[in-house]
Formats: structure tokens, sequence, C-alpha cells
């Protein structure tokens, strides 16, 4: 299919006895920023980098852009940014010279090279500090040098292994605004890897589950909740006083002379129940409180471990 | 081949050596030693012993009698100028060999194992470069600095020895042909030989230090060299030292080879994340 931009068939990845990536299967979007997740040592970081055909399966296919990973690596690592964990800078180099270093290993013409160099140093707030060497920067600079590295060559795809681990709040929210900025505005297609997954919810369209190398579930938010929640849990917070009689045809309990939480066993059921409430008392709040990402990864879990019979892990 | 990346990988490479004073230090001291300090200091004592009282001298005196006729060692009367060319011409052929043997073996394992143990060699296998670029280049960083250093050597060498003994011998004794092989046809070869050897060995370690200490063992062949000066029972004639980089050649063809092989991305990977 033309839009999508990575399709992965059938791949195996093994270390030994250990089966890294298990025969999984699946498909980026071009232009759409797919979230990757799943506990440590899922397969997350291996797939990331049988991607970028640093390392190779032991089974199945990779194409990126149509190209094949083990013919054509160079030409995919051409057009893909990424930033790992393990992948290190230069520490004894400035930030510029090691931005300056990695344009050069991507050809990038010299003459864009300074003015390239320098409105990603402004973008990730470094610029000020950019002669100084990578040594003295503290591990949130680095993962934004590490960042500003990954989108040297304007790349088309750019995977990111947990890009908001060691950031302040404050860096974290503007980084992922400005990768929302960059797939808004320039239809960079961006593969995340991350246990954040308030963070994931916020920024990622599609959502891929990964558990022990196996691909467990995988779609949008609202895919994966019409196949796991039938129910809807909601905190209600109102003025003192409600008719209690009215919530017993519900399950709910009370968690202060306020505060309920009730549990109504079909979504549909909802508007109606809203309406009703709101005649009985005075409603200050009503938060859903199991639709939310972290709430449904466990739920996918849970559900993954029960029918595979595999033995409870979380 | 994409230049552009290969020279940015190769001055990088000189400059995180000339950057790390603990690097670069020792690869100067011992050539300058070599290279100025011994030879001064040997020839200033010809120029005031008598070096026939020495102990031992007997030995080098029995070696040169051992000389064929034509050689120009023969043309000397004096006792002194006699061994002083012996010395300065001969043997210290494989001390100078120390030189490019000693830096392209501590600058190819700093450069390679160096990328391992900092964890950067996985920054560059994302890049788009060409396993054989990459190959390339990180030979090339040792390969310059090592000529560089020797050829710098041997002119010092060459200007010392000159000035200090023209007027021992009436006429400048360097440079000869075989001084020549030596430096440009045998130091580059045992460099491309030590860095192959260091490129080998980095692939089945772990960090620099053990790499360094293995890589050491790149002097053996040399001292074996020297220990047969010595003894006089090989005198390092031209052919004789062109026949020696000709065997390294071949066993740094047959290295490159496996190592090259050994050489791909898949494989330095599994290597880094070992």
């Amino acid at each position: 299919m033309k839009d999508k931009i990575i399709e992965v068939d059938k791949i195996s990845k093994y270390f030994g006895e250990i089966k890294a990536v298990d025969q999984i299967d699946f498909y980026v979007k071009e232009g759409e920023i797919l979230g990757f997740l799943g506990p440590n040592g899922s397969g997350k970081t291996t797939t990331v980098r049988l991607l970028n055909g640093v390392l190779f399966p032991e089974k199945g296919n990779i194409k990126v852009k149509g190209l094949s990973t083990i013919k054509d690596g160079n030409k995919i690592r051409k057009i893909i940014g990424v930033l790992t964990e393990s992948a290190a800078l230069y520490e004894s180099m400035s930030a510029r010279e090691n931005l300056e270093f990695f344009a050069h290993l991507y050809s990038i013409n010299p003459r864009e090279i300074p003015k390239r160099i320098d409105s990603l140093l402004e973008e990730f707030g470094l610029s000020k500090r950019q002669k100084n060497k990578v040594a003295e920067f503290s591990t949130g600079m680095k993962k934004k040098l590490s960042i500003a590295r990954a989108l040297i060559d304007d790349p088309e795809i750019l995977f990111l292994d947990e890009p908001t681990t060691s950031l302040d709040p404050e860096s974290a929210r503007d980084l992922i605004s400005y990768i929302k900025e960059l797939n808004r505005e320039r239809k960079l297609t961006i593969f995340v890897c991350t246990h954040n997954l308030a963070q994931a919810e916020d920024f990622c369209k599609r959502f891929i589950f990964l558990d022990k190398g196996r691909i467990i579930e995988e779609g949008t938010l609202e895919e994966i909740e019409s196949k796991y929640i039938t129910s809807v849990e909601m905190e209600i917070v109102y003025q003192s006083g409600i008719d209690e009689t009215y919530l017993n045809d519900y399950k709910y309990k009370k968690l202060d002379s306020d505060k309920i939480i009730i549990t109504i066993d079909n979504k549909k059921q909802v508007p109606q129940f809203i309406r009703e409430i709101s005649q009985k008392a005075d409603i200050y709040s009503i938060n859903t409180l199991n639709s939310n990402l972290e709430k449904l990864y466990f739920e996918v879990r849970r559900v993954y471990y029960e029918n595979a019979g595999n033995g409870s892990n979380n | 081949m994409r230049m552009q990346a290969m020279a940015a990988i190769i001055k990088k490479d000189i400059k995180s050596i000339s950057d790390n004073i603990q690097i670069w230090l020792p690869l100067i001291i011992l050539p300058l030693v070599f290279a100025i300090i011994i030879p001064t200091v040997l020839i200033i004592l010809a120029k005031t012993q008598n070096i026939s009282a020495i102990n031992g001298i007997d030995l080098i005196l029995k070696t040169i009698d051992k000389f064929p006729a034509h050689m120009e060692v023969h043309t000397f009367s004096d006792i002194n100028q006699k061994v002083l060319f012996l010395v300065l011409n001969f043997m210290f052929i494989p001390f100078f060999l120390m030189i490019p043997a000693m830096i392209s073996s501590t600058t190819a394992a700093y450069s390679f194992v160096g990328e391992k143990e900092k964890k950067t060699l996985e920054s560059l296998l994302y890049t788009p470069i060409s396993e054989k670029d990459l190959f390339v280049a990180k030979i090339l960083g040792p390969f310059i600095a090592s000529a560089a250093v020797t050829i710098f050597c041997f002119i010092c060498y060459g200007i010392v020895v000159d000035v200090l003994t023209y007027n021992i011998f009436g006429k400048l004794i360097l440079p000869r042909l075989n001084w020549l092989i030596a430096v440009f046809w045998l130091s580059p070869i045992l460099s491309i030989f030590a860095i192959f050897f260091n490129v080998y060995i980095s692939a089945r370690v772990k960090g620099f230090q053990e790499a360094y200490q293995l890589g050491a063992l790149i002097v053996l062949p040399i001292v074996v060299l020297l220990y047969s000066q010595l003894t006089g029972l090989l005198l390092l004639n031209n052919i004789i030292l062109f026949l020696f980089g000709l065997v390294l050649l071949i066993v740094s063809v047959i290295l490159i080879v496996k190592t090259g092989k050994s050489f791909t991305r898949n494989k330095l990977f599994l290597s880094q994340i070992k």
C-alpha cells in the first residue's frame, strides 16, 4: 500500500535462546505518530534497531519506503533520524562539533550545515552552550542534543526511544509540542517507544502493545477501547445530598459525602445517565476513569495473560 | 565513497588523539628519545671517549669484520668511526621501526575500541555511512598519524646525525638507501600491519586497556630484528629490509581480508551491544 511507509512482515530476532522479537507483523502509515508500548525487555529497542537495518532479522522482511533494510540500509538511514538511549554523543567534543560531525556523516552540503545547526541549537535552547563540551552537559541537555542530532538531516521518519526520560516536565512538554508540530507541519512520520503512557496518549495517534517480543494489541485508542472496555467508570463530584435510592440501580462506591465512583455496564447508557443525574443533584464534575491509555494498557495485558494462559505478569 | 563523511571521521579521530594528552604525550616522547636524545648521547660519547675501551665492544668489531669487503664501513680506519657508522646506520633501524609500530598500534586501539567503549559506535552505525567508508576512514586516521610522526622523527634523526657527525666522517652519512627503505617502505607496511592487528584484536576484546596490552605484541617481530642485528646474525641490508617488508605486507593483506569480512554493520552492532 502506498501510504504505508514501513511494512514489517513476520520478523524474528533471537539473541541466543532469547526471542527478542518473535514473528511480529505491523505497518507504519506515512505521517502518523505511532506509539510502541511495552514493558522493559519486550523488544521495543530491538525493533527500532531492526527497522534501521543495524541488526538483521533471523526471519522475515522489513520494507522502509519500499526498500529492504538488508540491501538498502544506507539509503534508508539517509531518510531516518534515530534517538536511542544507548547511542552516545562524543563527550570530548562540543555540542556544535557533535552536530557538525554528524552533518558530515549524512553528507549534508557543507554550506548548509552552519544554518541548519544554528536553527536546531536555537530550537532546543542550546545556543548559549554550543561551545561547551558535551561531558559538561546535564542528562537532559544531552537528550536534547541527541534529538537535535536525530533531526540534523531533516528526516522523513523519526525514531524516538524513550524521548522524555531524564527531561524535566517543562522540557518534556516542550519536546512533545515540538514533535507534534513537526508531525503536523512537515508530515514527519514518528515512531515512539515509551513507558510514559500519559505522554503517549497525548501525542500518539495509534498504538502497538508489545510483550516478550510479540504484538498483543494494536489500534487507535478508540479501537482498542471498544474491544476491551464495555463498562464505564465515572467519578462524580456533586453537592452533598443526592438521593441515594436513585443510585441503587447502579454499581457505585461512595468515596466522600460529595464524591462517588459509579460503574455503568454499557457505554451507550452514559448520556441518559448524565441527563438524569444532573436533574437529581448539582454536579460539579464528571470524570471517566477507565478510558485512558494507562487503564487500557493494563487491561489489554490482563486479558492477554488470561487468554493465553501465560501466567500472570502484572 | 563519500569523501565528506570519511574526512569528518579522520579529522575527528586525529583531533581526539591530539586533545588527549595521555595518549599523545607518550607517542611523542618515545620517538623523540629514539630520534634525538639517544643518537646525540652516542655521538658525543664516540667523540669524547675511546670506544675500544668499552666492555663488549669486541663483539661489534667482530661483527664488522664479518661484513663483505665492499661495504662502506671498511673505508674507515678509526674504530670510533667504524662503530659509530655501524650503530647509526644499521642498529638504529629496528629502534626506529618501533615508532610506526607503536604509534599506529596505540592510535588504532584507541580509534576502534574507543568508539565501542564510549558507546558512540552505535551512533555511527545509525548514520548512512557505508561499512567500507567507515573501515577505510578508521584506518587512515592512525595511518596518517603514524606516517607523520615517523617522517618527522626521521628528519630530526637525519639532521642530528649529520650535523653532529660531519666532522667525524667528513661527509653526510644520511639519508642512505637502507634508511629510505625503512622509512618509506617498511614503516608504512608495519603501520598497516599494526593497525589491522589491532582491528583484529579490537573486535575480540572489551576495553581499550586490553586491546592496548595485546597490541604491544606487535613489537615482537621488531625485537627479533634487533636481536639478530646485535648478534651479527643478520645484517639489515637493502634486500633484507625489502623482503621483511614484503612478508609483513602479505601477512597484512591476509589480516585485511579477514578483518574486512567481519566488518559488517550487523556484527559491529552486536559487538557494541554485548
